[in-house]
């Protein structure tokens, strides 16, 4: 029988955040692991920055910097368990993940999750065909093999959203068109928060920097776009949008699409983390306090897998609570809250909320047939008329209608499921109780299982 | 306005089904449920529509539950429960499951009941090719079923409104005060309300409403483990258990598999959060492998805990009062109470209005027994 084996932290995810908690946390002595799903350090945002670092033509700075920081790191300190996916965490601190097809539990004294984002559903007509792809796949497919897809039609709105487009151009792909989902109205209702905002002046230039090199390469770009759907029989064919009062139509076998970022909660919500709706960002954000600790005791949160705030916030965040662990420790004697730092990279974050929220037409469809849960084709229909059956809490509707309880375990439906709900019972959304996240949060094979025989 | 002829406790399938029989006497019934009506055991358990291998005391209200309701589930019911009728099958891999499969089967017969009959390898590949060759024989029970026990509690629960009955859910019980000879007052988090008589339906909560009539039951409650696999190829019709050792498995018509059987995570009943202990399911998937080597290849998709009671000696408390004549208990029904509610609300609305029980044995499950 193995034994369990005992770290003093255990850190969950090698994004940004995680990396700095490990930074940080490293050479006091403790035992530490991190661990991560995939093969290399870095998370998304920095995915393969150890293998590109010297292509400086082909990748910018603010990718390339990923690479400073993970070098930082001193893996004969701490056990660094990659390709490892962790699939539950319970109260009592003990951590499942699967490694190459088998399946391990470990303990840990404290525990930092740091899961970071995910995309947030696109539910509109015809998003599950076969062809539509989040733009982050795209993202990822660029940094692991610079492989790009020609003639692809970007759909969607925010900050990762351009800049994935801009990654594409700079690598000399062929963009079909851009269509900006970006509503008009939040330009104004974004402004109020500008001046705030242009203290980060160097993400202007940045984005000044996109839009310049979009008109230089004569990108086609459709503004403003608030009703769109994807048609073809068992692939995607085309892309119909509404643009004014006339309908365009743009054939394509590809469509990468962002509808912005929502955190990436299972994890912490099947321990039983607390959470809150954010009517700001229209996500589920994990509750913390100036800490970062959950209310699941010694289990902290950081980064975007709190809430989106970006990747400058959550290495803030991560030193915050390697300062609290530490302390927790008895390594350190003061703990620090880093709270200028903390303030001065929050100056952006009211602008791009405000300007990157999607139109109110993305977040909930309104035509019966589109699916909702994509694992178990859930139409709004069918949920429409769980509502009617007098089925109104988010779990019920889940029971009755199976939204939700497919293989992704919501990760596509659960923010659009609040949606809806709210606007067909006209209840506030920020009342309603988000769907009950089961383990494993990913489907783990039952003979990957099955070593978890050996264990008491 | 706020008084009613009786008041249930608990919107589970328990809660439900007494509430419409009360209804169908002419009586103005309240339900009062804590949470969801079906959030609890009658939601989430394995949907289980089954006499095989039922406690003998309980045999004759769960045979009356199936003939009366389950086998005429289209006139009783008007809402799609995904019922279906097919076989339950309780498998022996062992000499020792084979002789205690044998004893029990002539134990059903001698009180009178035909459904359950043992068959041997050859008639068990008929019903399951993929079973294992090492399986010896089985017990068969051809009209059992399965059913999905959420749909099934909002069935009823409709039936039941559809009846006059008033369903006040997100409302929890917070005490109860009075006697048989005046009104019975019922104080929730939010409203209070008088009745003549009360229902205790709490399920796993029942002990703590039976304690505010001053009655102890010795009453565990418990989190028992289940999992859903990916979806595969259909390949399982009958319900499948395993003789002696901890295993439910039935499919899904979308290909998907439930496996279950008695393994335990851990609860705290304040929060009602359930931890799910993954080397337990692992002992559980396991089971389900070694009857099945199919199930290798599948993936295990959701596991959770639900919360159930057990009952010390195992069956439930179907009585009156010890103390009170005009309270009913009716709750701990040890895990197994999804198949005999519909027969119990009718049994329980008999005992309430002092009418003739529709079953003869019913003193087992009196209260009694343990205050």
């Amino acid at each position: 029988m193995p034994d369990t084996e005992i770290y003093d932290v255990v850190i969950v995810g090698s994004g940004p955040a995680g990396i700095q908690a490990t930074i940080n946390l490293q050479g006091y002595g403790l035992k530490i692991a991190l661990l991560d799903d995939s093969s290399t350090l870095g998370g998304h945002i920095y995915k393969e920055v150890q293998k590109n670092s010297t292509k400086t033509d082909f990748f910018e700075q603010d990718y390339l910097k990923g690479f400073d920081l993970i070098k930082q790191i001193n893996l004969n300190k701490i056990s660094y368990i990659n390709n490892s996916y962790v699939w539950n965490i319970n109260p009592k601190l003990e951590i499942y993940y699967s490694q190459q097809g088998t399946s391990y539990k470990i303990k840990a004294k404290k525990i930092l999750i740091a899961t970071g984002s995910l995309e947030r559903p696109f539910p509109v007509k015809g998003w599950t065909l076969p062809g539509v792809i989040g733009t982050t796949a795209a993202q990822i497919l660029l940094k692991e093999s610079l492989i790009v897809k020609d003639d692809a039609v970007f759909i969607g709105s925010g900050a990762l959203f351009y800049y994935v487009i801009s990654q594409y151009l700079d690598s000399g792909a062929k963009i079909k068109a851009v269509i900006d989902t970006t509503p008009l109205n939040n330009y104004f209702k974004a402004a109020k928060h500008l001046p705030k905002a242009l203290l980060k002046f160097g993400f202007f230039i940045k984005a000044l920097g996109f839009f310049a090199k979009f008109r230089k390469h004569k990108l086609k770009v459709y503004h403003f776009v608030d009703e769109l759907m994807f048609e073809g029989d068992d692939e995607l064919k085309t892309v119909v949008f509404k643009k004014g009062s006339k309908q365009v139509k743009i054939d394509t076998d590809i469509a990468f699409i962002h509808n912005g970022l929502a955190p990436n909660i299972n994890l912490q919500l099947q321990v039983g983390c607390d959470y809150e709706y954010s009517k700001a960002t229209r996500t589920v954000n994990i509750k913390t306090d100036e800490f970062m600790q959950s209310s699941v005791d010694n289990i902290f949160v950081v980064g975007d897998g709190k809430s989106i705030r970006g990747v400058d916030v959550a290495i803030v965040e991560a030193k915050i609570a390697a300062n609290k662990i530490l302390n927790d420790f008895n390594k350190i004697q003061k703990v620090t809250t880093y709270q200028k730092q903390l303030k001065s990279h929050m100056q952006i974050r009211d602008f791009l909320n405000t300007l990157y929220l999607p139109h109110k037409n993305f977040l909930s469809p309104s035509d019966d047939d589109v699916i909702i849960c994509r694992c178990e084709e859930v139409t709004l229909k069918q949920i429409k008329n769980g509502l009617e059956r007098n089925c109104k809490e988010t779990n019920s509707i889940k029971s009755f209608t199976r939204c939700g309880m497919g293989s992704c375990q919501s990760r596509f439906c659960g923010l659009t499921l609040l949606e809806v709900i709210s606007k067909h019972t006209n209840t506030p959304i920020e009342e309603l109780k988000y769907l009950k996240i089961r383990s494993p949060i990913k489907p783990i094979g039952i003979e990957e299982m099955g070593s978890l025989v050996e264990y008491e | 306005m706020n008084s009613y002829d009786a008041i249930v406790i608990g919107g589970g399938i328990q809660g439900c089904s007494v509430a419409y029989n009360l209804a169908d006497n002419g009586l103005k019934v309240l339900v009062l449920e804590k949470d969801y009506c079906g959030r609890h055991a009658s939601g989430v358990n394995a949907g289980g529509v089954r006499r095989l291998g039922r406690d003998l005391r309980e045999l004759e209200l769960s045979d009356f539950s199936m003939k009366e309701y389950w086998h005429k589930l289209d006139s009783f019911l008007d809402e799609d429960c995904e019922y279906e009728k097919v076989p339950q099958i309780k498998i022996a891999m062992d000499e020792e499951a084979l002789e205690f499969s044998k004893n029990r089967v002539e134990q059903v017969k001698a009180m009178g009941f035909e459904h359950e009959q043992l068959i041997d390898t050859s008639t068990l590949k008929n019903f399951v090719p993929d079973v294992s060759d090492k399986a010896l024989g089985a017990i068969l029970v051809e009209d059992d079923g399965h059913a999905n026990p959420f749909k099934t509690t909002v069935a009823i629960k409709h039936k039941a409104i559809k009846y006059g009955v008033s369903i006040r859910e997100g409302e929890k019980v917070l005490d109860i005060k009075g006697d048989d000879k005046t009104s019975w007052k019922v104080t929730t988090d939010k409203d209070v309300f008088n009745a003549k008589y009360i229902i205790n339906c709490a399920g796993a909560w029942g002990d703590k409403i039976a304690k505010m009539f001053g009655e102890d039951v010795p009453f565990e409650a418990v989190c028992l483990l289940l999992s859903i696999t990916s979806k595969i190829d259909l390949f399982l019709k009958p319900v499948i258990g395993f003789q002696r050792r901890a295993l439910s498995l039935k499919q899904f018509s979308n290909g998907s598999l439930m496996i279950g059987g008695a393994f335990k995570g851990s609860l705290n009943l304040e929060t009602n959060e359930t931890i799910v202990d993954f080397t337990q399911i692992a002992r559980n998937v396991s089971n389900a492998t070694e009857l099945f080597p199919k199930l290798k290849n599948a993936k295990i998709v959701r596991s959770w805990g639900g919360i159930e009671a057990i009952c010390e000696d195992k069956i439930p408390i179907i009585s009156k009062s010890s103390k009170y004549e005009t309270v009913i208990h009716n709750f701990g029904y040890s895990a197994h109470g999804f198949q005999p509610a519909f027969g119990s609300g009718k049994i329980v609305s008999q005992m309430l209005l002092d009418q003739k029980l529709s079953i003869n044995n019913v003193d087992e499950f009196r209260i009694n027994r343990f205050v």
